[in-house]
């Protein structure tokens, strides 16, 4: 149930983080799109208003230099020009830039700095009126004294651009809300869509990790991560098939070491142990939970500990040694010393690591008893070889001196003694000296 | 969404933010003082002061500051109804001892080189002269004292003359009027000083023709009068009388009139044909009568006069229709036989006018702006209230556009009178003036 819940907190976590990043990047896409697009539209609208007013500029200073010979100022133009919500006042200036005519009676007489005049072309020029930014256009008349240009001035309001754009960046609000908003819930769709196959994928790698390896995805996304889903399938089936071949490995491993006829105890790099045969508790007495975990100590080696006692500790500290076939004895649970025929060697990872000792031993007490019976036996036979041996030495060693006499005498030695060689002299000699 | 504000309002910031490299206006010029020595001295002020009293203190104290140590001999004085006429010229008087005023009263505004003034109560204007090289007498008086308007009029020229001190006929003459005389004012004029003097000015008005103009001479205050001034002087005056209409093909012979009533041009009644010659725009009015005032501002009717070949058109304004016998009552006298055409044009023609007859009136005396002393303007009440509203302020900068910083005054009135060389002094409608006065030897 944790897990589960773990499970889906980590997937809402990627949800949450996958519709963030989308949202975030659909709305700033949204925004320097609608930015630019307002920007480019904003300009177009000022310079088309510009572009305009300024044909009607020059149709009023056509209409001024027409009037200016005829003394017949054009009124109604620059009025109907002056109704223009864009305009925001007209002035007739000249070459000093002194305002002689306007719109505004008030404004004349008042002189405006910096005015470009250019015979010929109407120049566009920012300008502040009143607090207000405005476009002023400088529109060369061809009246007055030779020489000097005076300048229709036709003060244009952005107010309309203002509104204009104020209603865009309005429009564009909306637009970009509810393209933002499209973005969340196509963002939250796609996230969903997402972020299910990972979500599964999650889900049945916990399962696996349980040891429910009969789990599968079924991702049916059509991309990477349907190849995913795939390969997580087949890693699945993978893990499935090594795990119960290593299953099946360890229960054979298992049963061949319950089917030893030797004890086989691994014991731990801290010299506890880990693992047991059957044999072993047959042997030893034990039960596995009791075995498990107990000092090795407290099973190997004589109790008086003089002689036949392995070096375990040097064994595992070093790990660099083996013992093979060495007698020792194990200790059964009832006290018990049972002679052993003890083998150990190390047991290492691939990376060279003590992991612990392998320790193999046959119980030899029939072999113990045996070998006793034996050499009983064969000191009797000794014995008895040394009561019959000696006598025939002295029989050879008769022989020998008939044959060494013969020999003195020049006669062929009578018994073929070839068949004795030093060995038996030697043998003879002491045996004659034991016996003797 | 820190980040998306951060781009949101950066985004707005750029895109509202743009430099501007814009100029800027210098203050206004200061106000150009009279230069000191001059043979001509004037001093003019204005005010809009709802106090009649303050209000002539505040136009005698620009007065005072412009002339000086100078003392004027003369003034003109115009004033609109919203004041007291007899307040207002008495605190002239009072603050101007010695000093002869002339003057009247101007529909609704008057005007200086500072601007057309119209004031809340009202607004006057004052323009005072200080010159030994001009003589000037100012002779009024009332039509009521007299057996007829001609009477008055002589009367007043020589009371005028009389108080110029000097012989002989004047050089020029301003008058103001009492509307429905004119014509008989300027014969008894004429009488005194014959037809070559010009006369110029115009008939007092008030704000809505019921009759409270007044005229002013020196401490009188006249309903009925008539107020002039004689000028004596070898200094060159300029002047312009004119209309400024375009002539239209449609014209005929007053077949039938009395005084200012057309009844009959061409043997068919005057208003139907006058409807026919502006193609109907007075229909209405002639079907229910009424006045025709305003629409006929841009269709006036103009005598015709011919002189030694020359033709000249004196305007005159329709005023009303009569329903009964579809008369034409005008503001001029017409008399049968007189031929009439109709005119036309538009409040920019009008206009324009501000500009085109001040500079005739320097042309008329081959004057440039730079030498004008000062100047009287006279714009037909009629025509100022055809102009549009926020256009009437473009007549000073105009008048200034043509006689330069030279001060002069303006008033708007309900008749005009001038001279036609060859022809004499002459009652027209819809007309300006414009009097220079320069201190060029003639």
């Amino acid at each position: 149930m944790r897990a589960k819940k773990e499970v889906s907190r980590r997937s809402r976590s990627i949800l949450v983080k996958l519709i963030l990043a989308m949202m975030l990047l659909s709305i700033i896409s949204v925004a320097i799109i609608l930015s630019v697009a307002l920007n480019e539209q904003r300009q177009i609208i000022e310079s088309n208003l510009i572009e305009e007013n300024k044909r009607v500029t020059e149709v009023a200073a056509r209409s001024i230099e027409a009037g200016y010979i005829t003394q017949s100022l054009p009124f109604r133009t620059l009025s109907q020009i002056n109704a223009s919500e864009e305009v925001l006042f007209w002035w007739i200036v000249n070459p000093e830039g002194k305002i002689y005519l306007a719109d505004n009676p008030a404004m004349c007489g008042k002189r405006v700095s910096s005015l470009p005049i250019e015979a010929g072309k109407t120049v566009v020029k920012d300008y502040v009126y009143g607090g207000e930014d405005v476009k002023l256009l400088i529109q060369p008349l061809a009246i007055g004294e030779p020489g000097k240009v005076e300048a229709l001035c036709i003060g244009i309001s952005l107010k309309l651009v203002r509104e204009a754009a104020n209603k865009m960046v309005l429009n564009g609000m909306l637009y970009f809300f509810a393209i933002a908003g499209l973005a969340c819930l196509l963002s939250l769709f796609l996230a969903r869509r997402f972020t299910e196959p990972i979500t599964q994928l999650v889900v049945e790698t916990k399962a696996i990790s349980r040891g429910e390896f009969d789990h599968r995805v079924a991702i049916k996304t059509g991309d990477e991560i349907e190849g995913l889903g795939d390969s997580f399938n087949e890693m699945a089936q993978r893990v499935k098939s090594a795990i119960e071949k290593e299953r099946a490995a360890r229960r054979e491993t298992e049963n061949i070491m319950n089917t030893m006829i030797n004890t086989l105890i691994l014991v731990g790099p801290d010299g506890r142990i880990v693992k047991t045969n059957k044999a072993t508790l047959d042997l030893l007495g034990y039960s596995v939970a009791e075995l498990i975990g107990m000092p090795f100590d407290k099973i190997i080696g004589p109790r008086d500990k003089e002689g036949g006692e392995i070096e375990l500790e040097k064994l595992i500290k070093e790990a660099a040694d083996s013992v093979v076939n060495f007698e020792t004895t194990y200790i059964a649970k009832d006290g018990r010393e049972i002679p052993v025929n003890f083998s150990a060697s190390v047991m290492r990872d691939e990376k060279g690591k003590l992991q612990g000792l392998v320790c193999d031993a046959g119980d030899i007490t029939e072999r113990k008893k045996a070998e006793e019976e034996r050499q009983k036996y064969m000191a009797e036979l000794e014995r008895f070889n040394r009561l019959a041996v000696g006598r025939e030495m002295v029989v050879i060693e008769l022989k020998q001196e008939v044959n060494r006499l013969s020999a003195r005498l020049d006669e062929k030695p009578p018994y073929d003694l070839s068949f004795v060689d030093a060995t038996i002299l030697k043998k003879i000699k002491d045996s004659d000296r034991r016996v003797y | 969404m820190v980040v998306v504000s951060l781009i949101v309002v950066g985004a707005w910031a750029s895109y509202a933010h743009k430099k501007k490299d814009g100029g800027v206006l210098s203050p206004e010029l200061p106000e150009e003082q009279p230069k000191k020595g001059m043979l001509i001295s004037v001093g003019c002020g204005w005010s809009d002061n709802n106090d009649e009293g303050k209000a002539v203190e505040e136009a005698v104290s620009s007065v005072r500051t412009q002339l000086g140590a100078k003392s004027p001999e003369f003034a003109i004085f115009f004033s609109t109804v919203g004041y007291d006429s007899n307040k207002v010229l008495s605190a002239v008087n009072s603050l101007l001892p010695d000093v002869q005023v002339y003057g009247g009263t101007s529909c609704l505004a008057v005007q200086t080189k500072e601007g057309f003034h119209v004031g809340e109560k009202g607004s006057l204007a004052l323009l005072a002269v200080a010159s030994k090289n001009i003589s000037f007498g100012v002779g009024g008086a009332s039509i009521d004292d007299f057996p007829s308007a001609r009477e008055a009029g002589k009367a007043a020229i020589q009371a005028a003359i009389d108080a110029a001190g000097e012989k002989g006929v004047p050089k020029l003459v301003l008058m103001t009027g009492s509307v429905g005389h004119e014509e008989e004012l300027l014969a008894g004029i004429e009488e005194e000083i014959g037809k070559d003097v010009p006369v110029l000015g115009g008939s007092a008005g008030d704000n809505d023709i019921t009759g409270e103009w007044k005229q002013f001479a020196n401490d009188d205050v006249y309903s009925n009068g008539i107020s002039l001034t004689a000028i004596y002087t070898d200094f060159k005056i300029g002047w312009a009388y004119e209309a400024g209409y375009l002539r239209s093909e449609n014209r005929g012979t007053v077949t039938r009139a009395e005084g200012r009533i057309i009844y009959e041009i061409d043997n068919l009644p005057a208003a139907e044909v006058y409807n026919d010659w502006t193609g109907g725009a007075v229909s209405e009015e002639l079907e229910n009568g009424g006045s025709v005032l305003g629409k006929a501002t841009f269709y006036p009717l103009a005598k015709i006069i011919k002189k030694e070949g020359t033709e000249y058109t004196l305007s005159i304004h329709p005023l009303s229709i009569n329903a009964t016998d579809h008369s034409l009552e005008v503001f001029a006298n017409v008399e049968e036989g007189d031929e009439v055409m109709l005119m036309h044009g538009n409040w920019e023609l009008l206009l324009n006018r501000a500009l085109t007859t001040p500079t005739k009136a320097l042309e008329s005396e081959s004057l440039s702006k730079e030498g004008v002393s000062f100047g009287i303007y006279t714009y037909c009440a009629g025509t100022m209230l055809a102009l549009p509203e926020d256009e009437r302020p473009k007549m000073p900068v105009l008048i200034k556009t043509a006689i330069g910083d030279a001060p002069f005054i303006g008033t708007f009135t309900f008749g005009e009178q001038g001279h036609i060389r060859g022809v004499g002094n002459v009652h027209g409608n819809l007309v300006n003036s414009m009097v220079v006065f320069t201190e060029k030897a003639a």
